[in-house]
């Protein structure tokens, strides 16, 4: 970290030393070969003059240097912000969500600033070049702008923020980036996936836990139709308040469901419960079956398994 | 020419020097203002005396049981907490006596009433309990039942339960309720420990639920008084709505500092010893001090009130964590005069690295008060090896304490260790 900001002081000193120098060059020449060099200028058609006096090397210059102090500037402020989010556990999602808002809010200012205050163009270039470009980009990246759309609308509508656990498509996992182009999540096997911003706005997001640190998490055992269902239930609910990563300002409920299936019947106990952290969902939901099967076993509630029976008979 | 030669060589110095000034004053207001911004990012540093204090918590223990060996026994006794006390030195925290009072006068006139009263560990329930005996219970048989190790199991809870009503042959419930409601006199049942009868494990809660049908099958002829810990009071209550076995409810945790003072000052006027408190540096160059120090006894009684303010604040109002905070306090005695240092909380910023396994650990043993080996294995699901190692590596860095094979959490670093546990929604 100390490196890079060095180095970038370093960068920020050239650049600053020759931007202002440039200038001088330029205010230099004319004084000395007055008569010749607006001979050349008067020679050169008119619009070439204005795109020399638009795009002057220190008008662009000075714009790279505001782009790289942006790229910097957005980058502290990120790291800045995870630091905190992390320090800050109560705030953890809050924080991290703020940071696409921040993202976006840099650099559509710095982006104006070099515009409106450095490149400074008439109205009608503004006009002329928005539209060649808008034509020549809208017809070259029509799912890159549609992306950036998607991100747009995903920042304004908030479907889900940074920390959020969603599903899209075949994808779930903890939301790590919104980016204009692209949402980034970290699914349970810890894959990084790139979702395009396009796809998540065509398609159903479901979010887990909307913000909160906690999310419900539900373990689904399936028992013979004809276990004592208060007993199974019994066990169930214990096992969730016994787990330590359950979150119990929140309602454990357990509830059972009649399922057919190869032509039985069987019942479905679903246990609905709250993690402490989303971090730790997975625990959680491994830990309850563990524990109601670990007891159901114990007091030989289970079916025994072809395995078991192959064992006992050897 | 020379003069003003010398004027100027003279103003110059004057202006380097006071721009030095300048700077470092400047530098160290800077500082000074970073220290918070770096603590709320975690890039603050801890200086170095309070590092090394933090990172050797043991060796801060062993001082603090130094510190308090040396003062005079009689002193030292005062302060212990656990010894009985007369009525004079008791502080009613909530009006709880009175309280208690109405739920007997309530019982007598054949209310159903059952009592608890929850409070920290250390925070007073046993010394409440005690009162009411001295103070409302005066005209009734009183059982005094003592959970102080873990009975988690059905038999183990009949089993003592038989012992203090003298029922023999108890290996169900109701046996227990018809030999209670068959006896002629009423009478109030004094059970301590209520956190101690369940395990937070799958079958850990049968001692608990038979406790209940007890109490719901008896209340007319017993009054049931019984205490539980805070944390495992709201445990039992998210779980199992614990409340609703009991009719009122007594907290003992709710100490403001005025009652702190009170707690300290009313022991510490039973000894023969003057005080003398001393400011630390940020109260010394505070304006309220400076503008007392022309009046020695004004700026004592600031200091006084400083310390007590923090002392509360940083103990939560839990009276023996102030106690044990009062007495690590004495610096030195110099004849009859204690002298007081600042008040100094133990720096526990070495906890924040503990990993989410050790911090559940700690968690499972401010609901249970104390957990033994195997007991942990039963809570937390590890195997043995694990619990042991796990405890050992607490013990080891003065986090907890061991008594008979239990642990518990020291009370110096209770506070600190609660404040992560809900930080991080362990503890909710």
């Amino acid at each position: 970290m100390k490196k890079s900001i060095i180095t970038f002081l370093l960068f920020l000193c050239c650049s600053v030393v020759v931007s202002a120098q440039i200038p001088n060059l330029n205010s230099v020449q004319p004084d000395s070969a007055a008569t010749d060099s607006s001979s050349i200028v008067e020679g050169l058609p008119t619009n070439v003059v204005q795109f020399d006096e638009l795009f002057s090397t220190g008008k662009i210059i000075s714009a790279l240097v505001l782009l790289i102090l942006t790229f910097f500037f957005v980058r502290l402020v990120v790291f800045l912000l995870e630091r905190l989010a992390e320090n800050q556990s109560a705030y953890r999602l809050m924080i991290k969500r703020l940071i696409p808002f921040l993202n976006v809010a840099i650099w559509s200012t710095a982006i104006f600033i070099v515009i409106a205050g450095i490149i400074d163009p008439p109205i009608e270039t503004v006009l002329t070049v928005g539209a060649s470009i808008g034509i020549a980009v809208g017809f070259a990246a029509q799912d890159i702008l549609k992306n950036i759309f998607g991100g747009f609308i995903i920042i304004l509508d908030s479907p889900f923020q940074v920390g959020d656990k969603i599903e899209v498509d075949d994808y779930y996992g903890e939301v790590t980036q919104i980016g204009l182009r692209s949402t980034r999540i970290v699914t349970p096997d810890d894959s990084l996936v790139t979702l395009p911003n396009a796809d998540i706005v065509n398609n159903a997001v479901s979010n887990t836990n909307s913000g909160a640190l906690d999310c419900q998490v539900v373990a689904s055992i399936y028992l013979p139709a004809d276990s004592n269902i208060s007993l199974v239930k019994e066990i169930a609910y214990k096992a969730a308040i016994s787990s330590r990563y359950v979150y119990l300002n929140k309602p454990v409920v357990v509830i059972t469901e009649n399922k057919v299936m190869d032509k039985n019947y069987l019942l479905h106990l679903k246990v609905k419960a709250y993690v402490l952290d989303i971090r730790y969902e997975f625990l959680l939901k491994g830990e309850i079956t563990e524990l109601i099967l670990t007891e159901l076993n114990r007091r030989q509630l289970l079916p025994i398994s072809d395995l078991t029976k192959q064992k006992e008979g050897a | 020419m020379k003069s003003l030669k010398t004027l100027i060589i003279a103003y110059w110095a004057k202006t380097l020097d006071a721009t030095a000034i300048f700077l470092r004053f400047a530098s160290r207001k800077f500082r000074a203002l970073m220290i918070p911004i770096q603590r709320i990012f975690g890039f603050y540093v801890i200086p170095d005396p309070i590092k090394s204090r933090s990172i050797d918590l043991s060796a801060f223990l062993t001082e603090t049981d130094q510190k308090i060996a040396e003062l005079p026994k009689p002193y030292r006794e005062l302060f212990d907490l656990s010894a009985a006390i007369s009525s004079e030195m008791f502080i009613n925290a909530g009006d709880n006596i009175n309280q208690v009072q109405k739920a007997y006068d309530a019982w007598k006139d054949g209310f159903p009433s059952s009592i608890a009263i929850v409070g920290e560990k250390g925070s007073g329930k046993s010394t409440l309990i005690h009162m009411l005996k001295e103070l409302v219970f005066t005209d009734i048989p009183i059982t005094n039942i003592d959970f102080a190790q873990s009975t988690w199991k059905i038999e183990q809870i009949l089993s003592s339960l038989g012992t203090a009503f003298e029922v023999s042959d108890v290996n169900r419930p109701e046996t227990l309720i018809n030999a209670i409601n068959a006896r002629d006199e009423r009478f109030v049942v004094c059970l301590e420990g209520l956190q101690n009868l369940y395990l937070r494990n799958i079958n850990g809660f049968e001692a608990l639920e038979a406790l209940w049908l007890i109490i719901s099958e008896t209340k007319e002829k017993v009054l049931w008084l019984t205490s539980c810990s805070r944390y495992a009071w709201e445990f039992l209550n998210k779980v199992e709505g614990i409340d609703a076995h009991f009719s009122h409810v007594c907290a003992t945790d709710t100490l403001n500092d005025e009652q702190i003072t009170n707690v300290i000052m009313k022991r510490h006027d039973k000894s023969v010893f003057k005080l003398r408190f001393e400011p630390d540096e940020s109260t010394r160059k505070s304006r309220n001090y400076k503008k007392r120090l022309n009046n020695p006894k004004e700026i004592q009684a600031y200091l006084k009130e400083v310390y007590f303010e923090e002392l509360t604040e940083l103990t939560g109002g839990n009276a023996s964590v102030a106690a044990i905070s009062w007495l690590r306090s004495i610096k030195k005695i110099e004849g009859r005069t204690l002298v007081i240092a600042p008040f100094q909380p133990v720096n526990i910023d070495s906890l924040e690295i503990l990993n989410s396994e050790t911090l559940f650990v700690l968690a499972a043993i401010i609901l249970h008060d104390t957990l033994k080996v195997a007991e942990l294995c039963r809570v937390m699901n590890l195997n043995l090896s694990t619990s042991k190692v796990l405890l050992s590596r607490l013990k080891s860095r003065g986090f907890l304490l061991e008594n008979q094979g239990a642990y518990y959490l020291n009370q110096l670093v209770y506070r600190q260790v609660l404040r992560l546990l809900k930080k991080r929604n362990i503890i909710h």
